[in-house]
């Protein structure tokens, strides 16, 4: 397909209106046409550049011969979901990260291994007072809530990768389902806690010293770890994060490497800006399917001047990801891959990404992180039969019991919405 | 510990919405199948306000089974790129299956030796767990421990084989039990377990046979109990002082209504002969005719004379004509009958050694007796005659027990092909005696012991009034959906799953249900191979019609008078015979030519 074409179809599926009629303001009457034209050529523009450049990689689809060659090879992959959970005067959790690991071409029972790596429901974080008490000092207390279940979800996401890693050591290659590196910085302003030493330990998998068991470094840690690892990692991102940090990144590094003029570096940089589309949605209709850009470290801590003081010693040295976009097939965008510095085999990485993700041929997006994400979030026990009843029955039986921890479990299962994935029927 | 709570007999959890008559489960992969027995341990409140455990009992109607990991697309794109699911990343294993268990009833949490089922009364707690019982303590929910009740063992419960069924004795001999199921699902089977079951308590048994399905228990019968007798019996009316009323009783079942007059006719010359014990009734009846023509002569002698002394003219000639057809009627099919025995027992002389069938009225004992199978092969008879054996036999023996006569113990009387004897209504009864018989039978025989067993692979054809009088059924594998239909009407317990579940019944699988069991059943019906019969069942009609030798003689006369009609050479120079071997008539070489030869002669010819 055209770009042209890719274009008026993405408009007629309203992917671009919402940027359109932002262009609309400046652009006045034969909106469309004109829009169509000027991102068209932008594309086009990017397309050249980017192929004159060597920047476009393709990775090969030929599922019939692909998935016979990969028997006996292991592919892990994890993905964890969290409770909104909101309880006065707490700050509870709960969080189960999943691993589901399948051998192709295993006839055996052998084939798959599904685990919940963890199921995290009371607090990871070190603050007094404990849930349930009301704190004496509210004041004191760190209340960003959401900051704190993000920090969790994160941090116990790439330690299931972490532990996935070190049980298996089998895995060709471990996909995780969202970015492999995330920003650090936003949780470590002042107050910020530190994680338990049980909590700092189970993620890690050993003994923490006390500084460390602060978000910073301990994810840092995990991460130089996993980058280790004997297999290759890999975060598969489904949403489009917005910016373009990967495109404006491309042409920053071509102009410090002195491939790209000043002028043109402006020029391309004040393109992309103007019509201000994400990388997907650009490269959307620069890429045809089975296209990926040559991957790009992306410096992911940026930008410096935020540092909480406290850690940036620590912020300097975090690892940065390669990243890059691939689109899977004509009519999907494409999505963003990352993984560390220095990986192996990422051109074979990059056609099993490929070759998953075809296998869900309408939504483009890696089959078996799709698996674990609903592994991770269906609590095996619950079915579409479940009613109103069953949780109050729940509630009753942890009172029953003796066991505080079970108490606090059904508390927070009844405390969350009923929209939230707890509740979530079978898929 | 006892096994209900031992957690490694746990195969599930409880969930959704429960009742008093189900609930549904998340069965582990693997644990259970449908039909199977299953357990759970629930609180249920008692008299004084307090609540003590139970254990619900429930089977496994149905399972449902779904992968939430495996999404449509990925079998649209497995399809398209002709992929196998296991050589890519998708999964297979993480199945969810939702079991149904209907609710049997509940017994105590610690009954040690007896289980006995209640009814539930309280539902079942959602999130319970459910638990797979062993087979000690499902052997005791059937009833097995109560070893002072006669029992019939009939086979294992569905797909466990560690797991005996069986039958009430009493309830199978005092009431009425059907088997149902399409062709070859077993009946006969099953049947013949269930009288192989009696035989050991040495019950009468009277078999009607229109196949000869049940021979084989008198090919083997050194291998049956000690003492067993088995009696095959040709159909055979005879007529004698006390059975005075065999003939009428034919004409009557065989259709033929008299009006009064000829009834008084009938009485005159049936006073008129002379009965000797033992007389064929065919031969009676001959009589009988004779006397008619008889008085219809004397009658057309006396209109001419006109003369009216001293027989008034009370029979008319359309009456006395009228009871000679009635009679020639009943003599022809009695004929028909004696002939096919000539036949029958020529045919089987040396495997089998037949009787003449006992005068029912007169011998019922010969017919009904301890440790004696009795079976009336009626393969040959048409319907007429079958259904007329049936009802006279049964008629006699019904009436010798609901007399108390005290001349035959109780006995179970199985009926093969019942829909040939037990019609609907709609199926046409005209023909059809025995289905008022076996009506009689079937409603009042409990209160003398005279059990039926019917069989048939026609439900829906089947008499509904003498289906719903039956107390016990074993359906077997069932197809058709006006079978399953009206076997649901008429088999109050069986529910909708279990009604579904009929078509995927394999031989001798079933649901066994009604007063012979404690609550319906799965059972796989036990197969007794020695008491097949080895000369009659299946024959190999292919192999039959490839060895088929036409009979010599015919052979012989093919063209004996045809062929005769074109002067042949031999038929000239008939003393010369060996010549006329040497050399054969033009004609039939031709005939005789070998196929080929002939089609090579066309091909040459066409060339
Ligand atoms: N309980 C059983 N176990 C094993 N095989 C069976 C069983 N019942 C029937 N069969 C098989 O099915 C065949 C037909 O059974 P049969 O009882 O004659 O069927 P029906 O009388 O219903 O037509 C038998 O010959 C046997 O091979
Ligand atoms: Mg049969």
């Amino acid at each position: 397909m055209e770009i042209q074409d890719r274009i008026e179809s993405k408009i007629t599926q309203g992917d671009f209106l919402a940027n359109m009629l932002r262009v609309a303001r400046s652009e006045g009457p034969r909106l469309q046409h004109a829009f169509v034209e000027h991102v068209g050529n932008l594309a086009e523009k990017l397309s050249v550049f980017l192929r004159a450049n060597g920047r476009v990689q393709k990775a090969a689809y030929n599922p019939a011969e692909f998935w016979p060659r990969q028997k006996g090879r292991a592919f892990g992959f994890v993905d964890g979901g969290v409770a909104a959970i909101d309880l006065p005067g707490a700050s509870p959790l709960g969080i189960r990260v999943g691993s589901y690991v399948v051998r192709p071409g295993d006839e055996s029972g052998e084939r798959e291994e599904f685990k919940i790596e963890f199921s995290i429901v009371d607090d990871l974080y070190a603050e007094e007072p404990l849930t349930f008490d009301v704190p004496e000092d509210i004041e004191d207390r760190y209340d960003d809530r959401a900051k704190l279940r993000d920090a969790a979800r994160i941090i116990s996401e790439i330690a299931a990768a972490l532990a996935l890693s070190r049980r298996r050591q089998d895995l060709g290659v471990l996909l995780v389902h969202g970015p492999l590196i995330n920003p650090a910085a936003p949780y470590g302003p002042p107050g910020f806690p530190h994680f338990t030493a049980e909590a700092a330990e189970s993620l890690f998998g050993a003994a923490v010293a006390r500084d460390e068991r602060h978000f910073i470094p301990l994810y840092r840690q995990i991460l130089e770890q996993l980058k280790e690892a004997s297999a290759p990692v890999f975060g598969v991102v489904e949403r489009d994060g917005g910016g373009r940090p990967l495109l404006e990144r491309l042409i920053l590094t071509m102009y410090q490497a002195g491939d790209l003029p000043e002028a043109e570096k402006r020029a391309g940089l004040a393109l992309l800006r103007k019509y201000d589309l994400s990388d997907a949605q650009i490269l959307d209709v620069v890429l045809e399917a089975g296209e990926y850009l040559t991957p790009t470290t992306v410096p992911r801590q940026e930008p410096s001047n935020k540092w909480p003081k406290d850690w940036d010693e620590n912020l300097k040295v975090y690892p940065n990801p390669l990243t890059t976009f691939l689109k899977p097939s004509e009519t999907v965008r494409p999505f963003r891959v990352e993984t560390f510095e220095g990986a192996r085999n990422h051109e074979e990485a990059m056609t099993l990404i490929l070759a998953t993700a075809r296998l869900l041929p309408g939504y483009g997006f890696p089959v078996a992180l799709d698996i674990v994400d609903k592994f991770a979030k269906v609590p095996s026990w619950l079915s579409k039969e479940i009613g109103a009843g069953h949780k109050a029955v729940l509630l009753r039986k942890a009172f029953e019991s003796d066991d505080r921890k079970l108490q606090e479990y059904a508390i927070k299962m009844l405390s969350v919405s009923s929209r939230d994935w707890f509740f979530r029927p079978k898929a | 510990m006892t096994w209900i709570t031992n957690s490694e007999n746990m195969i599930g959890t409880v969930v959704g919405n429960t009742s008093t008559d189900s609930y549904k489960f998340i069965l582990r992969s693997f644990r259970a199948k449908v039909g199977d027995i299953v357990a759970t341990l629930s609180a249920i409140p008692d008299d004084n306000k307090s609540h003590g455990n139970a254990i619900i009992w429930g089977r496994i109607v149905s399972i449902d089974r779904h992968n939430p990991f495996f999404p449509a697309e990925a079998a649209q794109e497995l399809a398209e790129q002709n992929l196998r699911l296991i050589d890519t990343v998708l999964s297979t294993s993480r199945d969810y299956l939702n079991a149904e268990v209907l609710i049997l009833g509940s017994s105590d949490e610690d009954s040690t030796s007896q289980m006995d089922l209640s009814p539930l009364t309280y539902p079942v707690q959602p999130a319970a767990r459910v638990i797979n019982p062993p087979a000690s303590a499902i052997k005791k929910l059937l009833g097995a421990s109560e070893d002072n009740v006669p029992k019939l063992h009939v086979g294992s419960l569905l797909g466990r084989s560690d797991v005996d069924v069986s039958l009430a004795a009493n309830k199978v001999v005092s009431r009425h039990l059907a088997i149902l199921a399409m062709t070859g699902g077993g009946k006969t089977v099953a049947a013949r377990r269930i009288i192989l079951a009696l035989i050991g308590h040495g019950y009468p048994i009277v078999i009607f046979d229109p196949h000869g399905d049940y021979l084989g228990f008198y090919e083997n019968r050194a291998k049956l109990p000690p003492g067993t007798d088995v009696k095959l019996f040709y159909p055979m009316m005879k007529v004698s002082e006390e059975n005075i009323t065999v003939v009428s009783d034919l004409l009557a079942k065989m259709g033929r209504k008299m009006t009064d007059a000829q009834h008084d006719f009938f009485n005159k010359i049936v006073m008129e002969t002379k009965i000797s014990d033992g007389t064929k009734a065919s031969d009676y009846i001959l009589e009988l005719i004779q006397r008619a023509e008889n008085t219809a002569a004397k009658i057309a002698r006396k209109d001419k004379e006109d003369d009216a002394e001293d027989s008034p003219k009370k029979f008319g000639a359309t009456t006395v004509n009228a009871v000679k057809r009635s009679l020639s009627f009943v003599l022809n099919a009695l004929k028909q009958m004696e002939q096919n025995n000539k036949v029958l027992c020529e045919r089987l002389k040396d495997d089998y050694q037949f009787h003449e069938m006992p005068d029912p009225k007169r011998d019922p004992e010969d017919i009904v007796r301890k440790k004696q199978v009795s079976i009336f092969y009626l393969a040959g008879y048409d319907h007429l005659t079958q259904s007329t054996i049936v009802s006279m036999v049964l008629d006699a023996l019904f009436s010798h027990r609901a007399a108390l006569t005290n001349r035959i113990p109780p006995f179970q009387t199985v009926i093969e092909e019942a829909h040939n004897f037990i019609p609907s209504r709609q199926e046409g009864t005209d023909e059809t005696p025995s289905l008022m018989t076996v009506r009689k039978v079937i409603t009042e025989g409990r209160k003398f012991g005279t059990g039926l067993m019917i069989i048939s692979q026609r439900p829906a054809r089947l008499d509904e009034t003498i289906l719903t009088q039956c107390n016990s059924f074993l359906v077997l594998r069932l197809v058709n959906p006006k079978d399953k239909n009206f076997v649901r009407s008429v088999m109050e317990n069986l529910s909708e799953s279990d009604a579904n579940i009929l078509q995927t019944f394999g031989p001798g699988q079933g649901i066994v249900s009604g007063q012979a069991v404690r609550f319906p059943l799965l059972v796989k019906v036990h197969h007794d191979k020695n008491f097949e019969s080895s000369k009659i069942g299946d024959e190999d009609f292919l192999k039959a019609a490839a060895s088929w030798n036409e009979s010599g003689t015919r052979a012989r006369n093919r063209g004996a008078f045809t062929a005769a009609a074109a002067p042949t050479p031999a038929a000239k120079a008939s003393p010369d015979a060996n010549k006329k071997e040497q050399q054969p008539a033009p004609s039939k070489a031709a005939r005789s030519d070998p196929p080929s030869l002939k089609f090579s002669a066309v091909a040459k010819r066409k060339r």
